[in-house]
């Protein structure tokens, strides 16, 4: 990864502090919200899908939170992120600092909170019933692969939103369609044989298999979905990159 | 030139800008969603903008200590030049060149969050600057006591006033210890005690041999800091070099129309009485010898519009039909009917013996006493006597007074001391 990184540690530390901080205090119960949200879809999707459509799933409850939570990191990332440069004017236009730095302190911001809401995660893996197994320590190694995808694609939305500003309303059509093409609220049973090749090209669809491995089945997800997961992780951030800086020189005038 | 010239000539640059143009697309119809792009496709109207050309070749150079100033009118292209230093924006061509930190004061309060207290916004600011933890430690106490706002620490930034707030800005921007600095026209804001502040805090850079570069309309406080400078006009570079000289530029250039005013009004006056048709209450004489052009200098060429003590020179320009013998030249500077003053070489006891054909004389003041307006001038031909005039000119021509450091009223600035008894 590009050296602005480490040459502006200080900064980015101070912009996602200054970001988490203003996110869990502008709301009276802060970090509690930010955990009821994905509880209660959850609550919501187990009473439709476990009554209504009748799906037999192992532990369906914990296998949709994770879902979601996996999820709400590619939603809360991106969207944050996607207004990272246009809505940080004056540190676009009043000084100079690499401006990758705004886009990776957001989507930093976002992932440290889900970091924290699958925290959460571990008792209630208890509580409903599920074991803890040692598999749980690939979370980190997954959560960073995911953080590639993820930073990547908030290059590359960022930059262009500074262009187009209904940029946030067609992604956000993307990601609902995007949400359904991935097994996060229905078991990976659901889809045809036939299509499965083609279901499992989708790298999201990859992550919430790993995720449900290490987390809630304990065993260790396979090789092949980390190499997929990590190759398209580094193709989304070389794209990024490439969008970011063919775009950049002139934000100051666009923002 | 000695050992110290030549030192003084190889001192570093600082900041070497080099050929730099930047050029400005003003779309004519903005296209700034997807929506917009799709149906401008659609529909077929090409994506059409105007080119606005804010630099166009802008080279400067300035020198490591120096207080550089950038002048101009508004769109004059000064803003630009100094984002693009500052590298917020980038330059079409050319190239710019720092040596050092560089901490941009283009506005002030940068990043700062009002959902965040005050001393989170100056770590933020701090981080923004480049500058560690460690080190904004070291600078908290003598921000807050210098924005005198020791109580207010912890107190979230919305819930301050703007006045307050600018105070925070302006001591957390000024605990940064660059190498450079850029500031544009932050001085503008804020009350007179404010801006007080401000020009001691950037005196103090000034002694401590920091570079700075400094952007303003405000020609008293150009003149007060600014070494050399530069002045700018529709992206070009029209004039730079010591700050005086530039000044001198500026206010010609900016009240140019005043300028033209006056030296049409002489130009029509001149051909009156080149036609012996002008009136004789502000032309006689016998005509033997002639003024034929008056002009006004100060210490860098020609100009109309000068500063409360500049040096000023007027240039009578004459001609002659015959000898004519112990000739006495004298001048008059009126302003609203007052005869201020009105000096000849005669009482100057200047001794010319003969004049013959064309020639000219300068009549120069070191330091002009007189405070801001407009001033008549006048100018004379007489004989030994000084009773009979060879050729009078009578407030034909004139000049503006701008004053832009001295404190005084009214019409001169007589020198003098106080002595309390």
């Amino acid at each position: 990864m590009d050296m602005y990184i480490f040459e502006y540690s200080e900064l980015i530390k101070n912009l996602v502090k200054s970001d988490l901080k203003v996110k869990y205090q502008s709301s009276f119960l802060g970090f509690a919200w930010s955990m009821l949200n994905p509880l209660l879809m959850m609550l919501v999707l187990y009473l439709v899908f476990k009554n209504v459509f009748r799906f037999e799933q192992e532990h369906f409850d914990l296998y949709l939170l994770i879902g979601i939570m996996a999820w709400r990191f590619l939603v809360n990332g991106t969207m944050t992120a996607m207004t990272s440069i246009a809505g940080r004017s004056s540190l676009v236009t009043k000084i100079y600092i690499p401006r990758e730095i705004l886009t990776f302190s957001m989507t930093m911001s976002a992932f440290i909170s889900s970091i924290l809401e699958f925290l959460v995660l571990i008792p209630l893996l208890l509580i409903l019933g599920a074991s803890l197994s040692l598999t749980i320590l690939l979370f980190p190694l997954i959560h960073a692969l995911y953080f590639l995808i993820v930073y990547g694609i908030s290059l590359a939305l960022a930059s262009l939103y500074v262009y187009f500003r209904d940029l946030n309303q067609i992604w956000d059509i993307v990601l609902q369609a995007g949400f359904y093409t991935a097994p996060i609220v229905y078991p990976l049973s659901l889809v045809p044989e036939k299509y499965m090749f083609y279901y499992l090209l989708n790298p999201i669809t990859r992550l919430m298999i790993m995720y449900r491995d290490a987390l809630l089945y304990g065993t260790v997800p396979h090789l092949s979905d980390f190499i997929f997961v990590t190759v398209f992780g580094l193709i989304c951030l070389a794209f990024g990159t490439q969008i970011f800086k063919k775009l950049s020189p002139r934000f100051a005038e666009e923002v | 030139m000695g050992n110290n010239g030549r030192s003084e000539f190889k001192k570093p640059y600082a900041i070497e800008v080099n050929g730099v143009s930047k050029c400005f697309r003003i779309p004519h119809e903005k296209r700034v969603t997807v929506y917009d792009n799709i149906i401008g496709r659609v529909t077929g109207k090409s994506y059409t903008y105007e080119l606005f050309e804010a630099l166009k070749d802008v080279t400067f150079n300035v020198k490591e200590g120096e207080t550089f100033g950038i002048v101009g009118d508004n769109g004059s292209g000064k803003s630009t030049i100094l984002k693009i230093i500052a590298g917020v924006l980038v330059a079409d061509t050319g190239s710019v060149k720092v040596k050092g930190k560089m901490a941009p004061f283009l506005e002030l309060g940068v990043g700062f969050q009002p959902d965040l207290t005050a001393i989170e916004n100056v770590y933020l600011y701090g981080a923004i600057m480049g500058m560690n933890r460690a080190e904004m430690d070291a600078k908290l106490n003598s921000i807050f006591e210098f924005a005198e706002l020791d109580r207010f620490r912890d107190t979230k930034l919305k819930n301050y006033s703007s006045g307050m707030y600018a105070r925070l800005a302006f001591a957390t921007a000024i605990s940064i210890d660059p190498d450079v600095l850029l500031i544009d026209e932050v001085l503008a804001v804020g009350d007179q005690a404010f801006q007080a502040k401000c020009h001691k805090k950037i005196n103090e850079y000034k002694q401590n041999g920091k570079t700075i570069i400094f952007v303003s309309h405000s020609m008293e406080t150009v003149k007060e800091i600014c070494d050399n400078c530069l002045m700018l006009s529709n992206g070009n570079m029209v004039s730079i070099g010591p700050t005086e000289n530039v000044i001198s530029d500026y206010l010609n250039a900016v009240h140019k129309k005043e300028v033209e005013r006056l030296l049409n009004q002489y130009k029509n006056t001149k051909d009156a009485i080149e036609k012996d048709s002008a009136d004789p209450s502000i032309n006689w004489g016998s005509k033997e010898a002639k003024i034929v052009d008056i002009k006004f200098f100060n210490n860098h060429g020609e100009s109309y519009i000068f500063q409360t003590g500049e040096k000023f020179i007027s240039r009578i320009k004459y001609k002659t039909n015959q000898r004519i013998e112990k000739p006495v030249f004298g001048i008059a500077i009126y302003k609203d009917n007052i005869h201020i003053t009105g000096p000849n070489t005669k009482f100057c006891e200047v001794s010319i013996d003969f004049i013959d054909g064309e020639g000219e004389i300068d009549f120069i003041v070191d330091k002009l006493p007189l405070l801001d307006g407009s001033y008549k001038f006048s100018a004379a031909i007489y004989d030994d006597s000084c009773q009979h005039p060879y050729d009078h000119q009578h407030c034909t021509h004139g000049f503006e007074i701008k004053n832009l450091s001295v404190k005084n009223y009214g019409l001169l600035d007589i020198k003098g001391q106080w002595l309390l008894k």
